[in-house]
């Protein structure tokens, strides 16, 4: 007779590996992960490989880009290569950052809306309401305005502005979830609540929150951007991609220097997609009944 | 010999739009050790809502409103949630319906096995281990520890359903509660499932509660039964005596809607008429009486469960002719 063996580790690799081969089948979003990857990397080892000190004067002013800088310098003779690099450690810093605050209030309260059900739902859910109602762009601003820019605020700020998507999205699948048989069964296996709620229904949803995630890090570096460029996010001379397209907000700029905002401007757009195309496949490798 | 359930008089109302129904009235029965009773009825007449309060598990808006639940000697009712999970899983248990989805989906069967023990005993991992492989050897699933490592998908439903019987077993409990056990079941397994269920309240010595609608099985499985209607006992019997000498009209038309091979197969199968009704609370006399064969005016008087002979207990005023109507 022959027995086939199959062991956990082995399980584990095979379930993996058909969500990786459905992963593979999106050729956009193996570009971006390539892309991600490497810009993570550059923008890791950004102290090391960038050619000049962000922050000093390193050439004449507004030069067009050279040997010496690829892109060029920036209005007051910084190099703008070496900005870029520094720049995207900041706004990636802040994408993941503040993802990592907003899903982690968004979890937390979905879970205890969901299970708990009743007032306690209710007054959650009428909250996230209140926050989603608000003009998101004003709200941040405000928020910059009280508590003052800085990369700190910046994560706080766009961390408890963008809870509330997550919120709802856990609520739902906890409310979808805690009608199985399991969460029954756990009940009668006399099993505390707080173990069910986070060692049984959370395990259940990651692949959801995960996806959501990924559009809220490029919401979160956009947002950023946008924030910086308005002068009210990442404070100069430290370099964000956004307050790096802050000078480039005169005509003059806009038409005749474009090394100070096509490689920022570029570099953002194909961030943001390359998070987006990965959050697509993401969500196709993690449907088992997708094939 | 002291029972192992005493439910006595159990009242369990459900508030819709600010209303309060009853559902559950006055419903009474006990559980010896090492007994196995079965409740039975059709659907919507209160056998998983009377056990559901048992376990503590009604959905919000249901509340036990009346009468007892005591469990070898502690009211259950008058235990707060964290004294009630120390006996659900412990020495009471239940099992579902639909094995299929009772076991959770993003965990292996041994995660799941060990993670309960532990938390009941205090066993260490290894020992948890050793137990969860040796239960599932018990509920008769080759190679146990191959299936310690397997997610619930790769299982049959009949599996998935030992799975639960094992862990429904792991503290050695003295009550097992099964609810419709075997309904997500093909009939072979359904059969294999039943024999393991008593072969293990034997092993075991523990009292089984069977909720079913299928009378093949209680005649099978039981020592008693319970007949449940519109939310009130009608009968009660020892299983012999309710399946020769069914008293209540109710319990008569249900043992004759079940398909038998020595009937002619041209007749077609007898049905009762109608279905429960549904604001059965509101009804003054007799809840069958609409479907009844032996209607008679005085039916729509209230009466009680009454003892009929030392075992059997019946709700109809036609009692005293029980045996013999026809």
């Amino acid at each position: 007779m022959i027995k086939r063996k199959i062991d956990k580790k082995e399980m584990n690799y095979r379930y993996q590996n058909r969500s990786w081969e459905r992963f593979k089948r999106h050729k956009l979003a193996l570009a971006g992960l390539v892309f991600l990857i490497v810009m993570s990397l550059l923008a890791l080892l950004a102290p090391w490989i960038a050619p000049y000190d962000p922050n000093e004067v390193a050439g004449g002013f507004s030069k067009a880009p050279s040997l010496q800088f690829i892109f060029g310098t920036d209005q007051v003779g910084r190099d703008v290569f070496s900005r870029l690099l520094h720049g995207t450690r900041i706004s990636l810093l802040v994408g993941l950052a503040a993802t990592a605050v907003s899903t982690v209030i968004g979890v937390i309260l979905g879970l205890i809306s969901g299970y708990f059900g009743g007032w306690v739902d209710m007054v959650i859910m009428r909250f996230t309401d209140m926050v989603m109602s608000f003009p998101y762009i004003l709200l941040v601003l405000v928020s910059a305005a009280i508590f003052g820019p800085g990369l700190l605020n910046i994560i706080l700020i766009l961390g408890f502005v963008d809870w509330p998507g997550v919120a709802r999205l856990v609520r739902g699948n906890v409310l979808a979830i805690r009608e199985n048989n399991f969460i029954k069964a756990d009940l009668v296996a006399g099993l505390p609540g707080k173990y069910i709620l986070f060692s049984e229904i959370l395990p259940n949803t990651i692949a959801p929150i995960l996806i959501y995630a990924t559009s809220v890090v490029a919401i979160s570096i956009l947002d950023e951007a946008a924030l910086s460029f308005l002068g009210m996010g990442i404070q100069p001379p430290q370099a964000s991609l956004g307050n790096m397209l802050n000078g480039a907000q005169s005509l003059s700029v806009l038409t005749s220097k474009p090394w100070l905002w096509i490689p920022t401007g570029s570099l953002i757009v194909l961030l943001v997609i390359s998070i987006n195309f990965i959050g697509d496949a993401l969500r196709d490798a993690f449907d088992p009944s997708g094939n | 010999m002291r029972p192992v359930l005493e439910v006595k008089d159990l009242e369990v109302a459900f508030t819709q739009n600010k209303k309060e129904k009853k559902v559950i009235d006055r419903v009474s029965f006990t559980v010896m050790p090492g007994e196995i009773l079965s409740i039975v009825g059709e659907s919507g007449s209160g056998k998983s809502v009377s056990l559901l309060s048992v376990m503590g598990l009604l959905a919000n808006n249901g509340n036990v409103v009346g009468g007892g639940i005591n469990f070898e000697g502690t009211d259950l009712l008058a235990l707060t949630e964290r004294e009630l999970d120390q006996i659900r899983g412990n020495s009471m248990t239940m099992v579902f319906q639909d094995a299929l989805t009772s076991l959770n989906p993003v965990f292996t069967v041994g995660t799941q096995m060990i993670e309960t023990m532990m938390r009941h005993t205090d066993m260490n991992k290894k020992q948890a281990r050793d137990r969860a492989i040796l239960l599932l050897e018990k509920v008769g699933l080759p190679n146990p520890s191959a299936i310690m490592k397997k997610y619930p998908h790769t299982l049959s439903g009949g599996m998935r359903q030992r799975v639960m019987i094992g862990m429904a077993l792991c503290c050695n409990p003295r009550l097992l509660i099964a609810d419709e056990p075997t309904t997500a079941l093909d009939v072979t397994i359904q059969a294999q499932i039943m024999e393991l269920l008593k072969k293990l309240q034997k092993e075991m010595g523990m009292s089984i509660i069977l909720i079913t609608h299928d009378l093949g099985l209680v005649a099978e499985m039981a020592d008693r039964v319970v007949v449940m209607y519109a939310g009130q006992i009608v009968e009660e019997a020892p299983v012999n005596e309710l399946f020769e000498k069914p008293a209540h009209p109710y319990t008569r038309a249900l043992l004759q809607s079940v398909p038998n091979k020595k009937k002619d197969k041209n007749i077609p199968l007898v049905s009762i008429e109608g279905t429960v009704p549904e604001n059965y609370d509101e009804i003054t006399g007799c809840r069958f009486s609409n479907r009844c064969r032996y209607y008679e005016n005085r039916c729509r008087k209230e009466q009680d469960l009454e003892s009929l002979g030392e075992y059997k207990k019946i709700r109809c005023w036609k009692r005293e002719t029980a045996g013999m109507m026809v």
